[in-house]
């Protein structure tokens, strides 16, 4: 029976599973004092790989990301991610290391010595050329014993840069027990390599704005089996009541998400994708109210109202919002220009386009491209698309492209 | 945010097939159509629009992940099936019907929006096209296409109604004996997976069969 | 072109004496014998490839296979939905043992897809070697196949506006099998059910998706094609 073996096959997805092991009892760290932002960000460079090569490649970049200090390789878009920490004067970085194109993951443990650099480093002396910043990572849970040598080659130059982790943290990449577009994936997308997210909002029947990316329910993003559907079908209770996102998760609301980016995170861009005209209205409230809550708390936040279609600028006009809200238009440049959209956001398949990049710039706006994903098709972005940012599955290893190619 | 000992599974409730178990079904179904077509070498080709009703319990094996109360998944399914038979190897055919999914009811839930009053309920209908090998009055079915799910849900007094087409089979296992002339009797037990929903219903019918056509 | 190959071929037919035909059953042609086939398939991919976008792949097929000397068979395939497009050329030599037949083939084929509307000015072109085996058996009206391949891609080109990423290098990238059934279902109309299993890495099919799934996949393909 022919038909049967392919209705079978039609069941068949692939499992993929991503294991990010923790150190038992919390590790060293458990009896450390935090460190701070400014002393971690102290770390921040290019690194050339003395040690850990096979894992790692060549060079790395080492850069703090909120609370946490990232490591990203040229290797398999290689992240380490330490939680850090200090005992008397020797700076303690424990975490994970995994491949986010991949499913290899283990324990990183990382040391500075009092004696070596780590006295220096707390008074705010920054690392010299003969700095090496050294530790050991594992496979999986087993005990780290692989020997990595990191030796300090210069700074990172330039930091402005806005990488946005598609859907608050990436799809693939970051396969962890935190959903896309939920208030979890959202405080780890700093960690990833971002600076900046990317959400997606649309309403639900009685009108509330929640993150949510596809039109209907599914179990690829919910579990629930009476969520059937559109998902503008159901009302908010409705949805909070009978389904939860895969990782257990409730479907959280735009303001719950920007809750969470104003006070657990220190990103500074959010790009609200518009899924549906009837919800730019609220969303433009909205997006009011926590630009005014982060000018008060002295925090630059840019969010802005992604519009990708024709019929959500037409929306966008009709509800006046252009003086008032900040928009993010992936239409062409003309309609950029007749919305006064702050930024331009064109499909990385139309290739780059330097000139038009170049010419948002001297009109005072900025170019993000989406979505790009993979590292030979970043390089030609990053190398002459005059590009303020990109958005990306993948924040680590746009992360490592662009600084380490500055 | 903590990191921690975590594990996604994007497809949870998938069947997961390895692709050994994959190619032991290839040759597995490799010899059984060898097998019926060597049984079926002497029969004289013909052919026959056949009509199908049937009936019967039918159950949902999924558990539910999460249950708000009073769940329920078992019901009353039916069938109606058009099959271009032959007596020849392959007969092909369309099918539809009813398949109770599961319901679910709770008049005092807690939750985030207060005490309320919460019922659920979830059906499909198929429609497929089917392919069916024959012997001996045992047939063999295998069906590819989409059911028509429709989902009910009252919350707190608000209604919503909501349907949307899913990928899916069937695979059923059916014995029939003639009745008098153009009609047959017989029995059923059917396997629908509503694959994109990754629900699961097994049912168990009477049929009613008729020759609309041939020989 | 599928219309104009069609009226070719059913030109080159008129008043031929011909057996019941096949196509993918391994038994060799007599010299100078044509079968041909027109069907639709339809390839399904795992949902977190595609997402919300089409999960069923269509495409109209047309395959032909015309009979050399010596057991050896000239084979055409080609495929299109479009903006996705696949034309396959090969051989395959036959050997008979009683009523199984046995067959090595070797296609190539040169696959391009282009995407020029709102937000694309893509296109993109590969070139995959498919050696493969197949075995089957003939029992009076039923002729049932099985058949393996093997997915080498030679070489894949993107274009994305100005810019432009190739790969020449060779790799392995899946193994098809197969299971073919082509048989008469109403009065000498001869069709044929094919059921493939791909174990691979998401390819041409959903080459607009720009997937970076790197990992090897199940999914299956169904075809369904009238025999001439």
């Amino acid at each position: 029976m022919v038909v049967t073996v392919s209705i079978v096959l039609i069941s068949c997805e692939t499992d993929n599973s991503i294991v990010v092991p923790e150190f038992s009892n919390g590790g060293k760290l458990a009896g450390a004092l935090p460190l701070e932002r400014k002393q971690i960000q102290m770390l921040n460079g290019i690194y050339d790989v003395i040690d850990g090569t096979d894992q790692f490649g060549k060079i790395v970049v080492v850069k703090q990301t909120g609370n946490t200090l990232s490591i990203f390789t040229g290797k398999n878009a290689g992240l380490v991610v330490f939680h850090c920490g200090k005992i008397d004067s020797s700076l303690i970085f424990e975490g994970y290391w995994r491949y986010t194109q991949g499913s290899e993951s283990g324990l990183a443990q990382f040391e500075i010595s009092a004696e070596d650099n780590g006295k220096s480093l707390l008074r705010g002396i920054p690392p010299t050329m003969s700095f090496q910043f050294r530790g050991v990572i594992g496979d999986a849970s087993s005990e780290p014993t692989t020997k990595i040598t990191l030796q300090y080659n210069r700074p990172i130059s330039d930091t402005s840069f806005v990488i946005l982790a598609h859907r608050g943290g990436g799809r693939n990449s970051d396969r962890l027990a935190e959903s896309e577009n939920s208030l979890g994936i959202i405080q780890l997308a700093e960690s990833f390599g971002a600076n900046g997210i990317e959400i997606d909002v649309r309403p639900t029947k009685d009108g509330v704005p929640i993150l949510f990316h596809d039109e209907n329910f599914s179990p690829r993003l919910v579990d629930g089996e009476y969520c059937v559907g559109p998902v503008s079908n159901y009302t908010f209770a409705a949805i909070r009541t009978l389904c939860t996102l895969k990782n257990g998760e409730r479907v959280p609301t735009l303001r719950e998400a920007l809750d969470v980016v104003l006070n657990k995170t220190t990103l500074s861009v959010v790009w609200l994708d518009i899924k549906s005209p009837d919800v730019i209205a609220q969303a433009a409230e909205i997006q009011k109210e926590y630009k005014q809550k982060a000018s008060s708390m002295g925090r630059t936040l840019d969010i802005y109202l992604g519009l990708a279609t024709e019929e959500l600028v037409a929306r966008y006009k009709k509800e006046d919002l252009i003086t008032s809200a900040g928009a993010l238009c992936e239409l062409s440049v003309n309609n950029v220009r007749d919305i006064k959209a702050k930024v331009w956001a064109p499909r990385w398949t139309l290739g780059p386009l330097p000139a038009d990049a170049q010419q948002m710039r001297s009109e005072g706006r900025k170019t993000f491209v989406w979505t790009l994903d993979q590292r030979e098709f970043i390089l030609p972005f990053i190398t002459g698309g005059n590009l303020d940012g990109i958005l990306t599955n993948y924040p680590a290893l746009v992360a490592f492209e662009y600084y380490a190619f500055h | 945010m903590e990191y921690s000992q975590t594990i996604r599974r994007l497809s949870p409730l998938n069947i997961m097939l390895s692709i050994k178990q994959t190619y032991f079904i290839i040759v597995s179904i490799f010899c059984s159509l060898v097998v019926f077509a060597q049984e079926q070498d002497t029969v004289p080709t013909s052919f026959r629009l056949v009509a199908e009703l049937g009936s019967g319990y039918s159950y949902k094996l999924n558990e539910p992940k999460t249950t708000l109360g009073i769940y329920t998944r078992d019901g009353i399914a039916g069938t109606v099936r058009l099959k271009w038979g032959s007596s020849n190897l392959l007969g092909i055919g369309v099918e539809t019907g009813w398949i109770p999914v599961s319901s679910t009811k709770n008049s005092a839930l807690l939750s985030e929006f207060g005490t309320m009053n919460v019922s659920a309920s979830l059906s499909a209908v198929p429609v497929l096209a089917v392919f069916s090998i024959q012997r001996m009055g045992i047939q063999l079915h295998a069906g590819l296409g989409y059911y028509r799910m429709n989902s009910t849900v009252t919350i707190a007094g608000s209604t919503m109604q909501s349907s949307e087409w899913n990928l899916g089979y069937i695979l059923s296992l059916g014995y029939a004996r003639p009745l008098f002339s153009n009609y047959g009797l017989g029995a059923e037990v059917k396997w629908n997976n509503i694959v994109e929903q990754q629900v699961s219903i097994i049912s168990f019918q009477i049929r009613l069969i008729c020759r609309l056509f041939g020989d | 072109m599928m219309l104009l190959l069609f009226f070719l071929f059913s030109r080159s037919y008129s008043g031929d004496n011909r057996s019941d035909p096949y196509i993918s059953y391994p038994r060799s042609f007599e010299e100078n014998a044509l079968h041909y086939s027109f069907g639709a398939s339809i390839t399904i991919f795992p949902r977190f490839v595609v997402e919300e976008e089409i999960r069923q792949i269509p495409m109209v097929n047309f395959t032909a296979r015309y009979g050399l000397p010596s057991n050896v068979s000239l084979t055409l395939q080609i495929s299109t939905v479009f903006i996705t497009n696949v034309v396959s050329a090969g051989a395959m030599w036959s050997y008979r043992i009683g009523n199984v037949s046995l067959a090595l083939t070797d296609d190539f084929s040169y696959w391009f897809g282009f995407a020029d509307f709102e937000g694309f000015d893509t296109k993109t072109m590969g070139l995959m070697n498919r050696p493969g085996i197949s075995a089957g058996i003939d029992i009076d009206a039923y002729k049932i196949t099985a058949k393996t391949e093997m997915l080498v891609l030679l070489s894949q080109h993107t274009y994305f506006g100005s810019a432009s990423v190739g790969r020449l290098k060779p790799e392995i990238s899946g193994i098809v099998s197969s299971i073919i059934l082509e048989q008469d279902v109403w009065k000498s109309t001869f069709m044929s059910f094919a059921l493939r299993a791909n174990y691979a890495r998401p390819n041409y099919q959903v080459w607009l998706a720009f997937s970076v799934q790197d990992k090897w996949l199940l999914f299956p393909d169904l075809q369904i094609s009238f025999l001439f």
